[in-house]
């Protein structure tokens, strides 16, 4: 499908209205699910309209459902789930995503993602290179102040740096602060900031919502509260922390003093960890809290059936088969293809996701904004069997290998069907099962044949795809690169407008298929549900999963 | 003076117990592969061999197992159980945080489990074989084969959806109100008593009915001693230390019970406190926890044996 077209439609214009967009959506995927299911919501789709009718839902820029009823209000509250406890607040601190909403609302960001993958400023006034990308200038209003009475300066930003790179630091921004050679606060309001070397997409280090580089914290309150700021955090957000049970709950209140570009509508926001996504579907229905996520659409169908209102959201993460490239069978390309060729995704979306999760395509998921078609090798079982035969015949290959694989249901259920698939192309996979921890530590080793894990490829696209794939990164658990993909990396780390990067992340996606360093599997299709108090919800942002929470208002 | 030198050697005992749940918890998660440099590598942008290291280094896992499982043993002596490199938080400071909320459902538990299976237990076997004898085996074995989280599921659907009697998740602490603290209580505390009332019901039945064909019993009813009395008065007594005992020991499996309990109904107890630190492999929060499990259920059923003995003249013989 043409880029254009895709991308209109992620960003709601086109032909056809939002309305239009969103009925046949549903039709479509109603289509898709088996009958029983297909007439349990059909029967009581009126029930869910009567609470969002249909108009009210729209496509966000970022290809997810979002809702609007009536005009944004201020005021009331919201009790809202996480699926992982929160154990801490610190944005210099090991980050999970089901802090990163708390945390845009408790510090705010100094820059956003916009839906083409590019980086805009949010708090800051201008992010900007002098140079070819190797120095840089961050400036800042006047007059912000943290909830402390701190002046929120350039200083303050500096401290946040310093303290992200430092030796011990454990953020996910460590290794990318430490690519910074000099930081100062020029003035009040101005940051300098130089580069080891040139980096054009240098923001992007920043807008990541999962780093903690976006947030800056009062460094008076660091200073003060040392490794418990996480417990008591302090920033110059929209809200501040009212209570703080780490691991249990936290309930956040306006920041009356607050003079940035993102105030919100609710004057309290409860947030509690609530693991079970059946106990999270029935604490909405009985009111108990007000908004519910969860990773299967099925479930978005069991929500729909009890009137709760369901919003879609874009999936751009996807399972998938990490191979080791570092040795055999998995360092041949053919053996690659072969396991590539003998899974049917149509299959495992039916028996593990209820048909709500199709295949992936190619190395970006299909709703990316830059997916293209690439000619991704598909299910063809004679095809991957007589590439076994010829691999095992040239190499006396024993035609086994080992399937690393976490606990989670979904792994394991993936796990068991590519089993027999696999099997039935004459190959053994042994199923091992090993905690996150463990994975870690064999694939940073090599001490594997092949891992069944999750990637999650943002919109920014290259800064992912160079993290897992390109030859000289530490993250490149596959042990192996490619000159054509690493290229095109590099010249996309140098490339800031979407038009020039439109047809190199094209060209890298056809690179991708001619290397098959990964098997993608099904895609994951995140939602969320809610009952009807709420009536502004803005889906999630860019492709993490979590909304902003400044964009949610509820009714009288 | 023999209770004393009894209570004595059972507290020495208990030491050496805990010693040796301490080293074991120690060996145990050592033995588990990847560390908690490789839990915080696995979600940072540094994943390489050279940040594992560093991390391991900082958070003292480079140092050999003796030295450190000795480095821990010292300050837990001390009172000090150690600090979580995740919230920056003492492990003390964590636990008297979410001790309270655990001890509540446990007590809650036992109480309500008490409260309604002795009378049944003692009907069922002065009745014995007669059809509430047969409804009460019926229903006891279904509710021992149910697990929690199912039980807890169904109690949310029911008495917080379709009956919207109850919360269904959070909890509400004492301060905002007894009624409010035991509303949030009720079905977490339900789940966790389900299958321990079919095991209290069974255990003091067969007591009740190995005790009810004593002499004494036969004695008694022969003095025309009304039936309530010698059921509650002089069967009741007897029977209690078995009881006791297996209180004492299903504490065990209530500890694991409330973990998953806890999660669903998001209770901010000891349960979700132990799951998150295994899950960031979050060790000395682990090591913590578990000693303390370890030391509550020594003591309780060092109390069990205690009061045991006090009721029962053979055991204190």
């Amino acid at each position: 499908m043409d880029f254009k077209v895709r991308f209109d439609r992620l960003c709601g214009r086109g032909h056809a209205s939002n309305k239009d967009r969103t009925s046949k959506r549903t039709v479509a995927t109603i289509r898709q699910l088996p009958i029983a299911a297909t007439l349990m919501a059909a029967s009581l789709l009126h029930v869910a309209w009567a609470t969002a009718p249909a108009n009210s839902i729209y496509t966000t820029e970022f290809g997810g459902q979002g809702l609007k009823i009536g005009e944004p209000r201020k005021g009331g509250s919201i009790t809202t789930s996480t699926r992982a406890p929160i154990e801490s607040l610190d944005p210099a601190g090991p980050q999970i995503t089901a802090a990163i909403s708390p945390m845009r609302a408790i510090f705010d960001t100094l820059v956003v993602y916009a839906p083409d993958g590019t980086v805009k400023p949010s708090l800051l006034k201008s992010f900007a290179t002098l140079d070819n990308g190797r120095n840089w200038i961050m400036r800042l209003p006047d007059g912000l102040k943290f909830t402390d009475g701190t002046p929120f300066n350039a200083l303050a930003i500096v401290n946040h740096i310093n303290n992200l790179a430092a030796p011990t630091s454990k953020s996910r921004s460590a290794s990318e602060m430490r690519q910074i050679e000099s930081v100062k606060a020029v003035g009040d309001t101005t940051v300098q900031i130089a580069l080891k070397e040139p980096w054009l997409n240098f923001p992007k280090a920043f807008a990541n919502n999962a780093s903690g580089a976006n947030y800056v914290p009062s460094p008076t309150a660091v200073q003060r509260l040392g490794v418990r700021f996480g417990l008591t955090p302090v920033g110059a957000g929209p809200y501040m922390v009212h209570e703080f049970v780490p691991g249990a709950k936290l309930v956040m209140v306006r920041n009356p003093a607050y003079k940035g570009p993102n105030p919100g509508y609710l004057d309290e926001i409860k947030v509690v960890p609530v693991i079970d996504v059946q106990a999270r579907l029935q604490a909405v229905i009985a009111g108990d809290l007000t908004i519910g996520q969860t990773q299967n659409q099925a479930d978005l169908v069991s929500a729909q059936a009890s009137g709760l209102t369901t919003l879609k959201q874009p999936g751009f993460s996807y399972y998938d088969i990490l191979f080791n490239l570092r040795r055999a069978p998995f360092n041949d390309k053919r053996m690659r293809q072969a396991v590539i060729q003998a899974i049917n995704l149509e299959a495992t979306n039916k028996a593990v996701f209820s048909g709500t999760a199709p295949g992936a395509r190619g190395i970006l998921p299909p709703q990316h904004p830059y997916f293209i078609e690439t000619g991704w090798p598909k299910y063809d079982a004679a095809a991957a069997r007589k590439l076994v035969e010829d691999y095992a015949k040239e190499t006396n290959w024993n035609k086994e290998f080992a399937l690393q694989v976490t606990s989670p249901t979904a792994f394991q259920k993936q796990a068991v069907i590519i089993q027999q698939m696999l099997a039935a192309v004459g190959i053994k996979a042994r199923i091992v099962v090993a905690e996150q921890p463990k994975m870690v530590s064999d694939a940073l080793s090599g001490n594997y044949d092949a891992q069944l894990r999750d990637l999650g490829i943002r919109t920014e696209t290259e800064q992912t795809l160079a993290n897992v794939f390109e030859s000289k990164s530490k993250g490149n658990n596959g042990g192996a690169g490619n000159p054509t993909v690493d290229a095109l990396l590099q010249k996309l780390r140098q490339t800031a407008t979407a038009e020039e990067r439109k047809p190199m992340i094209q060209e890298l996606q056809r690179a991708f298929t001619q290397w098959l360093p990964i098997a993608p599997l099904n895609v994951i299709n995140p939602g969320v549900f809610m009952g009807k108090k709420v009536a502004g919800y803005p889906g999630f942002i860019a492709d993490q999963d979590t909304p902003d929470y400044t964009k949610i208002w509820v009714s009288k | 003076m023999r209770h004393f030198t009894v209570s004595l050697s059972r507290v020495v005992h208990l030491l050496g117990v805990l010693l040796g749940v301490s080293f074991l918890v120690f060996s145990l998660l050592n033995l588990l592969p990847g560390d908690a440099a490789m839990a915080i590598v696995a979600t940072s942008g540094d994943t390489s061999p050279e940040a594992v290291e560093r991390i391991r280094a900082q958070l003292g896992l480079d140092q050999p197992f003796f030295h450190r499982y000795f480095s821990w043993l010292f300050g837990v002596l001390q009172g000090n159980l150690g600090q979580s490199y995740r919230t920056g938080q003492t492990v003390f400071e964590m636990i008297i945080e979410r001790l309270p909320v655990t001890f509540e459902l446990m007590v809650l538990v036992v109480f309500l489990s008490l409260v309604i299976s002795i009378p049944i237990a003692v009907y069922a076997a002065r009745y014995r074989d007669s059809l509430f004898d047969r409804i009460v085996a019926f229903f006891s074995f279904g509710l021992q084969a149910i697990p929690p989280f199912m039980v807890v599921l169904v109690m949310i659907v029911v008495l917080a959806v379709k009956l919207a009697l109850l919360p269904a998740i959070g909890f509400a602490p004492i301060s905002e109100g007894l009624g409010a603290n035991l509303k949030s209580m009720v079905i977490p505390v339900l789940a966790l008593s389900a299958p321990l009332i079919p095991l209290y019901i069974r255990v003091l039945r067969n007591e009740m009915i190995r005790t009810l064909q004593e002499d004494f019993i036969l004695v008694a009813r022969a003095q025309g001693i009304m039936p309530r009395s010698i059921l509650f008065r002089y069967a009741l007594k007897p029977s209690v230390p078995t009881l006791i005992t297996v209180i004492g020991i299903s504490v065990g499996s209530l500890v694991s019970g409330s973990i998953v309990v806890e999660l669903i109904c998001g209770l901010p107890g000891i349960g979700i406190m132990l799951y998150n630190a295994i899950n960031a492999r979050d060790y000395v929060v682990v090591q913590g926890v578990v000693l303390l499990i370890a030391a509550v259920y020594v003591f309780i059923n060092f109390c069990a044996d205690l009061v045991t003995s006090f009721i029962d003249p053979r055991v204190k013989s």
